[in-house]
């Protein structure tokens, strides 16, 4: 994300999306959702919804951490962040001038960059020199630029919830305005998408490492999660942090950032959802207006590497001074796939409530645990994922008691017969979790541009209730046999190893 | 091949940019879009004869009901050796079962219908929720009034109540800005009932009859304000509303007030130690209150400093010119006897001192004054241009009433906030700068490692920092 406003630390943006879209269908919103396509290939979904004269709107790209290349980890967030910068007419005082020295800012930032790579071995002397001319060149890259323009520009019309998400497969850009200001929006995102400026680069690049230090390097779940997929994920991308490996990111040349853009923020890669009070007809229009003149642009080949199937049992172990937790992991397929709505319902089973199977036996009855959840589809959803499940132990109790408990509920859920009222339960959670979402503008351009997305269909928002209302015991239980065996998880789990205070 | 590629897309991209930078024009002035006229609905208040008052909003657009009280308690009325009463209090009324349901009858209830319930107690209120469809309104209406009314503190939940508190206290020093921010506040409020903080001997000595006793002093209608609003008819709403809670007989005694926290005389720093490659700051002070006339401006004054976003002085010096930090900005959270005004950042160990010199030079400098009319145009605006954003749904609106009534503020209060925001003029921010704003008088505390910090501890020109460490893992 490239706002952190408030402190509670980043989520995985694909699990946030994941918790707040359980599919249910209650109330026909397919009547209510206008789609149309420009030529070069921009998909609008369009909701009209007159509560409040507001508008939220989510621009989503199909890409995301999983399209890049090894070395170059971290671009796809790192680009994020830069699309904040500015175009050619916005952010500048004068952008030839401008132009000019981001090239020799460039000439002089990348020789420092080689020099600082090599860590002790890198020239002192020269490193001194670049540093102090990088730094100049910068205090005049600050003159000609007016900073943070986009922002001020959105911020001063009155807009909320001013945001982006960088995924593994999707990338979001998000903020709801006045609904007076709709053709604002128009004005500054299309140009935005087609002539930003990756002005301030080489200060970005420092703010993302902070902000790995802040989101992972100081949290121990979260050095937990990213091991997890390391040990899962061996071939796919999936096994590397959104956020990039520090020795990649540290150095991240301008080029990367901006070939990523040219070959994977092609309008043919893209989503937009406007909901709120607007009117179709004219928002239409406007589209066409600003958008439709952008030329279309080929989109790169997708990425393609398949993760073998697993052979086995693995397991790690993260030590950190901090509280233990264990955290396992299972492959399974992803959505449309049917047995990832089994998943849906499984997660539910297991861990939705405290009359929930994993809550009542570790907290409630074998009071061992003060906390556990599990999740479907992390960490992304364009790819075959994990089904996690996450427990932190009360003093005294070991992880591997843990363990035992949790394997004890899967082979439960495997081989005894599921009570109907506990799958009628779990269903109708899924339904009622829906008619929430539809209450808010911004919850519903996510589930749509998420759907249009993941699935090429924004409407299995809708087909997923049918599915998942459809789906029998058996068909559970055969799900479980298949996916939750030793042979097909990684464990992973934190111990404590104190630091000398 | 590949070459001629990128060179295609490249020739693409400019020829898109330089049609695009001249097809538009410039970007219109904020000021140039017309005018929304908007009103937005108002919820009917009225008053059960046991003192409850309720606040009704109708809406038809989806099947689901919700409903949010707000109890007058907190856990500013801890006693301090039973630090997190309060909480746990909260937290077992909805896990316990009440004196007609087992806790395990609720559970399966509330969830078969899939009702959201929520019980907690904060700092200076408690709250509890319930948010279900329309067609289980009824029976989960029952369960919701009485666990209010009648908890019963099941043993056996207290029992895991208080086993799975205490690890949650062993957790929070994992998470370095939940313990940085846990030790700025006790030492902020230091000597004043805000500032208790539990720890695991407080929550060890929490016993059921605590419990008990505190739920009973504070939950009575006369004590409690209830927002509803969804998909129902005003007068089935109201008769039901009575028939759970009108024979709820009202408390004599009133919840006394407690006094606000006084100001630091002289600045203050701590640091806690704490090995990691990031280092958290935290800064602050006592603010004007919700019912003080430079309420307003001190909001604009705080949306400058660090609260606006990317354009706020604290953003776009420390972040985006210097790249020290990820997150950093400001707060102000008004009370009514008093309000509280902070900054924040995190930044690597080895930037820590040049991070907290930049974010005092800004206060001292906006101290000073130096604040352009222009900084003062684009914030009023910004604040005046998202306020439609209090309105966006029923729960928001009825909510926003029931919280005005619990602090004492008039109805008015949020529909004339634009006009106060509007006459804030530059000599009013300069003033409420010059009063309020004193960073030689505010709580620092850091959290970070020593061994590799950019300057050491003993020469950090702001004063004598303190090391302290952290009381929430002691036992005893």
């Amino acid at each position: 994300m490239i706002i952190s406003k408030s402190l509670p630390s980043v989520v995985f943006m694909c699990l946030a999306l994941l918790a707040n879209s359980h599919p249910a269908f209650a109330l026909g919103i397919g009547d209510k959702v206008q789609q149309f396509e420009l030529a070069n290939g921009l998909k609008v979904l369009l909701m009209e919804r007159h509560a409040s004269p507001t508008i939220s709107f989510a621009m989503a790209f199909r890409t995301g951490a999983v399209d890049e290349k090894g070395g170059t980890t971290g671009v796809a967030h790192l680009l994020e962040h830069m699309l904040f910068k500015g175009t050619k007419t916005i952010g500048t005082r004068d952008f030839n001038a401008e132009q000019k020295l981001l090239a020799r800012i460039d000439e002089v930032a990348i020789p420092l960059d080689a020099e600082r790579r090599k860590a002790g071995a890198g020239d002192a002397g020269q490193i001194a020199r670049l540093a102090t001319d990088l730094k100049k060149l910068q205090e005049q890259e600050n003159a000609l630029i007016i900073e943070n323009e986009f922002d001020t520009i959105y911020t001063r019309n009155g807009a909320e919830a001013m945001n982006a998400g960088t995924g593994y497969d999707i990338t979001t850009y998000t903020v709801s305005l006045p609904s007076n200001r709709l053709e604002l929006w128009m004005r500054l995102e299309s140009e935005r998408f087609a002539s930003p400026v990756f002005r301030q680069y080489y200060g970005e690049r420092d703010v993302v490492i902070e902000e790995m230090r802040q989101s992972y390097e100081t949290k121990p779940d979260r050095l937990l999660s990213t091991q997890l997929l390391s040990a899962a994920f061996q071939a796919h991308p999936y096994g590397r942090p959104i956020i990039g490996w520090k020795s990649d990111i540290q150095f991240l040349p301008r080029a990367v950032c901006e070939d990523f853009f040219k070959n994977r923020y092609s309008l043919a890669n893209a989503v937009v959802a406007v909901v709120g009070d607007i009117d179709t007809g004219r928002t239409k229009k406007l589209f066409e207006q600003y958008f439709a003149s952008i030329p279309a642009s080929p989109v790169a080949e997708p990425f393609v590497t398949q993760e073998p199937v697993q052979k086995g049992e693995r397991r790690f172990e993260v030590c950190f001074d901090s509280e233990p937790q264990v955290l396992i992991g299972y492959h399974k397929p992803t959505v449309p796939d049917r047995e990832d709505y089994v998943f849906d319902l499984i997660d539910a089973l297991l861990s939705n409530g405290r009359t929930s199977r994993l809550y009542k036996s570790l907290v409630i009855n074998k009071k061992i645990a003060a906390a556990v959840d599990s999740s479907n589809g992390f960490p992304g959803a364009r790819f075959p994922n994990l089904f996690i499940i996450k427990a932190v132990p009360l003093k005294g109790v070991e992880c591997p008691t843990l363990e035992k408990a949790i394997y004890a509920e899967i082979d439960r859920l495997a081989h005894e017969p599921i009570p109907p009222q506990e799958l009628a339960k779990v269903k109708k959670q899924f339904r009622a979790d829906f008619v929430r979402n539809l209450n808010s503008n911004q919850g519903l351009t996510h589930m749509l541009s998420y759907y249009q997305i993941v699935c090429n269909d924004w409407r299995y928002v809708e087909k997923s209730l049918d599915v998942i209302e459809g789906i029998a015991p058996e068909e559970i239980q055969a799900a479980v046999k298949k996916y939750l065996v030793q042979r097909n998880r990684t464990v992973g789990t934190l111990v404590k190893v104190k630091n000398n205070e | 091949m590949n070459k001629l590629k990128i060179f295609v897309l490249s020739l693409f991209f400019i020829v898109a940019a330089c049609s695009q930078a001249t097809r538009f024009g410039p970007i219109p002035a904020s000021e140039s879009f017309k005018p929304i006229v908007f009103n937005p609905p108002v919820p009917e208040r009225i008053e059960l004869e046991n003192g409850m008052i309720v606040y009704l909003l109708e809406d038809h657009e989806l099947p689901l009901i919700n409903i949010s009280a707000c109890i007058r308690t907190g856990s500013i009325y801890d006693p301090p050796e039973l630090a997190n009463l309060a909480a746990m209090t909260g937290g077992l009324m909805r896990t316990g079962g009440t004196l007609h349901m087992t806790a395990d009858e609720v559970d399966r209830q509330m969830e078969a219908m899939s009702a959201q319930f929520t019980v907690g107690i904060g700092l200076e209120q408690g709250s509890a929720s319930l948010n279900v469809l329309k067609e289980d309104f009824e029976k989960a209406i029952a369960i919701f009034a009485d666990t209010l009314m009648h908890p019963a503190f099941e043993k056996e939940q207290f029992e895991i109540t208080s086993a799975t508190t205490i690890q949650g206290l062993r957790q929070l020093p994992d998470n370095p800005q939940s313990l940085a921010f846990r030790e700025y506040k006790k030492l902020l409020y230091a000597g004043n009932p805000r500032g208790v903080q539990p720890s695991i001997a407080t929550v060890k000595r929490i016993r059921r009859e605590n419990i008990i006793a505190f739920h009973g002093k504070f939950f009575h209608p006369n004590n409690m304000l209830l927002a509803v609003s969804g998909d129902f008819s005003r007068d089935a709403m109201i008769a039901q509303i009575r028939k759970q809670f009108g024979s709820w007989p009202k408390s004599a005694d009133p919840v006394p007030a407690v006094a606000p926290p006084q100001q630091l005389q002289a600045m203050k720093l701590y640091h806690l130690q704490k090995q990691l490659s990031q280092s958290t700051i935290v800064l602050g002070h006592f603010a004007p209150p919700k019912t003080h006339p430079d309420y307003f401006a001190f909001q604009v004054l705080d949306f400058i400093i660090g609260s606006g976003g990317f354009t706020s002085r604290l953003f776009s010096q420390v972040r985006t010119s210097q790249g020290l930090a990820y997150s950093v900005g400001s707060y102000y959270r008004a009370d009514i006897g008093y309000g509280v005004f902070g900054a924040y950042c995190m930044t690597k160990a080895d930037t820590t001192n040049r991070a907290f010199s930049v974010i005092m030079e800004i206060l001292e400098n906006i101290k000073k004054g130096n604040i352009a009319q222009q900084e003062l145009e684009w914030a009023k605006g910004s604040i005046l241009n998202n306020f439609i954003f209090s309105f966006t749904s029923s729960a928001q609106i009825a909510a926003q009433q029931v919280s005005l009534e619990y602090d004492g503020l008039p109805s008015d209060f949020i529909s004339t906030a634009p006009d106060r925001i509007r006459s804030v003029t530059l000599t009013d921010l300069k003033r409420v700068a010059d009063t309020w704003l004193n960073p030689d008088r505010m709580l620092v505390m850091v959290v970070g490692d020593k061994a590799q910090l950019d300057v050491q501890l003993d020469a950090w020109k702001w004063g004598r920092v303190n090391t302290i460490s952290s009381d929430i893992l002691n036992e005893k």
